[in-house]
């Protein structure tokens, strides 16, 4: 996750400290430190959903899938989480308002020192529900909406979802919770970004995250809505140049980025393009602080039958099931060559990834497509939109020595 | 909302059903034994073996691939009582 407002504008978030080393400096409160070690979690709660979705990640369906953990699973999971330092729980789905014990489960977590949010379609959130969920302790709801009305109704199967999903998005700022836009950016709906936003922000919202579609589950069989370099580079171009807009006018938006890590190196580039070297060296620094791809290490993702997957895309594998190990145990232990691979995948990376010279902020990107398009869970993210002279020329940023023939 | 405890799981059979059939892969190489290293989902056994070439076959020697809904799970010490 990319904070385009916070690397553009100097915006402070209370999630900084979670996605940069930045929490000293933020006015913000900011999560410990100590646990940005652990991996921020999405438990995808349920497979069953009120909407069918095209890129659905989850392939949920509108009925209930055989195998959901328990509330008292659900309990002991949180209870290893919370040991292990795990600083937030992305409470997911599916639709997870379908559960009748989701606000059990995220006052529990919020008991157990764990910072709770959700993902969800917004359409079942009433007046009451949202106060309900806010005084369960949930930080923040991230809401999903992929365009205007016409297009979002239907890319999500039902027509008046959009009205639904706006109906929950005032219902929870009403209540005083902190609620976001999640919007996947696809053929369907790139056209429209602005537009939504401004939509948005007159309804009073305020924070904006924009998702590169991933290969997972039915987003796999719609790689030909996906955009081209070309479109993806105007996408984000798009979005950069909006937030300082707003920035600009003292509407201080807070827009990212998620899903695609060669955000990262544009950013760097688009910093030294419109902002100078010098704030295009201190985004970079942020970025180095960031990491790259999280997946299998700052991000973890637990089916709704307690299968522990690389991130919340890449369902079709799993490392094990919290019903036979711990979460934690399954996280620490390296002997899994995949898991192992990946988070030394430096040594791993091929093509054009290889010797990248934004390696050490992308790592890659995604290793979900990667796998997908290529068979290859080392090979190029095919989503990458870098041109060869970024991906080539010597790094302007970072002085790496005299080249071997000086 | 409802403060409502769920039904608790139907048992291992139902655990691993997704999209497809679950699939547990177990791999060796140099240093041992046989050791359990995740599933994958998959409609076939064919396509399972696809998808643990893809992801493992770079790093291991042999991989094993079971399925995960014959696999009978269960705890001795509960077993017995």
């Amino acid at each position: 996750m990319i904070s385009v407002s916070k690397l553009l504008c100097d915006l402070d978030a209370e999630g900084d400290g979670l996605r940069y080393d930045a929490a000293d400096e933020s006015g913000k409160p900011q999560i410990t430190e100590e646990k940005q070690r652990r991996p921020v979690v999405v438990w995808n709660l349920t497979k069953q959903c009120n909407l069918y979705c095209d890129h659905c990640y989850a392939a949920a369906d509108t009925e209930c899938a055989p195998g959901e953990l328990s509330t008292a699973e659900g309990k002991r999971m949180l209870d290893d989480l919370a040991d292990y330092g795990v600083p937030v729980v992305l409470f997911s789905g599916g639709e997870p308002l379908v559960r009748d014990d989701l606000t059990e489960l995220i006052a529990y977590a919020t008991e157990q020192g764990i910072r709770p949010v959700l993902s969800t379609n917004g359409t079942l959130i009433t007046e009451d529900i949202a106060h309900e969920l806010k005084e369960a302790g949930l930080k923040y709801a991230g809401i999903s909406v992929d365009g205007l009305p016409e297009a979002n109704d239907e890319f999500r199967g039902q027509e008046g979802a959009f009205d639904a999903a706006l109906r929950g998005i005032n219902a929870c700022l009403d209540a005083g919770l902190k609620t976001g836009l999640r919007y996947t950016i696809t053929k369907h709906n790139a056209d429209d970004l602005e537009s939504i936003v401004s939509m948005l922000h007159e309804e009073g919202l305020d924070r904006f995250c924009f998702y590169h579609l991933d290969y997972g589950g039915r987003g796999n069989e719609i790689q030909d809505v996906d955009l081209t370099p070309g479109e993806r580079r105007e996408a984000i171009e798009t979005v950069c140049d909006m937030t300082r807009e707003y920035h600009d006018r003292g509407e201080e938006i807070e827009t990212l980025l998620v899903g695609n890590y060669a955000d990262a190196a544009y950013m760097v580039e688009y910093a030294r393009e419109h902002l100078g070297e010098e704030t295009a060296e201190r985004v970079y620094r942020y970025l180095q602080a960031n990491g790259g791809d999280p997946t299998g290490e700052r991000v973890a993702d637990v089916d709704y039958q307690g299968n522990v997957h690389l991130t919340q895309f890449w369902q079709g594998y799993s490392l094990g099931n919290v019903r036979d190990r711990p979460f934690s145990a399954m996280w620490e232990d390296d002997s899994n060559p995949l898991l192992g691979a990946l988070r030394n995948r430096e040594a791993h990376l091929t093509g054009k990834c290889a010797d990248c010279k934004y390696q050490d902020i992308c790592r890659g990107g995604s290793r979900l497509r990667a796998l997908s398009v290529h068979g290859d869970p080392f090979a190029p993210d095919p989503q990458c939109y870098l041109t060869d002279a970024e991906v080539r020329e010597p790094n302007p940023v970072v002085d790496t020595g005299p080249e071997p023939a000086d | 909302m409802r403060m409502a405890e769920r039904a608790s799981s139907t048992g291992p059979k139902t655990v691993r059903a997704t999209t497809g059939r679950e699939w547990e892969l177990f791999v060796s190489d140099d240093e041992g034994p046989p050791r359990h290293a995740g599933s994958v989902s998959a409609p076939t056994a064919d396509v399972a073996r696809e998808q643990a070439r893809n992801l493992l076959g770079w790093s291991v020697d042999d991989v094993w691939l079971c399925p995960a809904d014959e696999v009978e799970r269960f705890s001795p010490s509960e077993d017995s009582r």
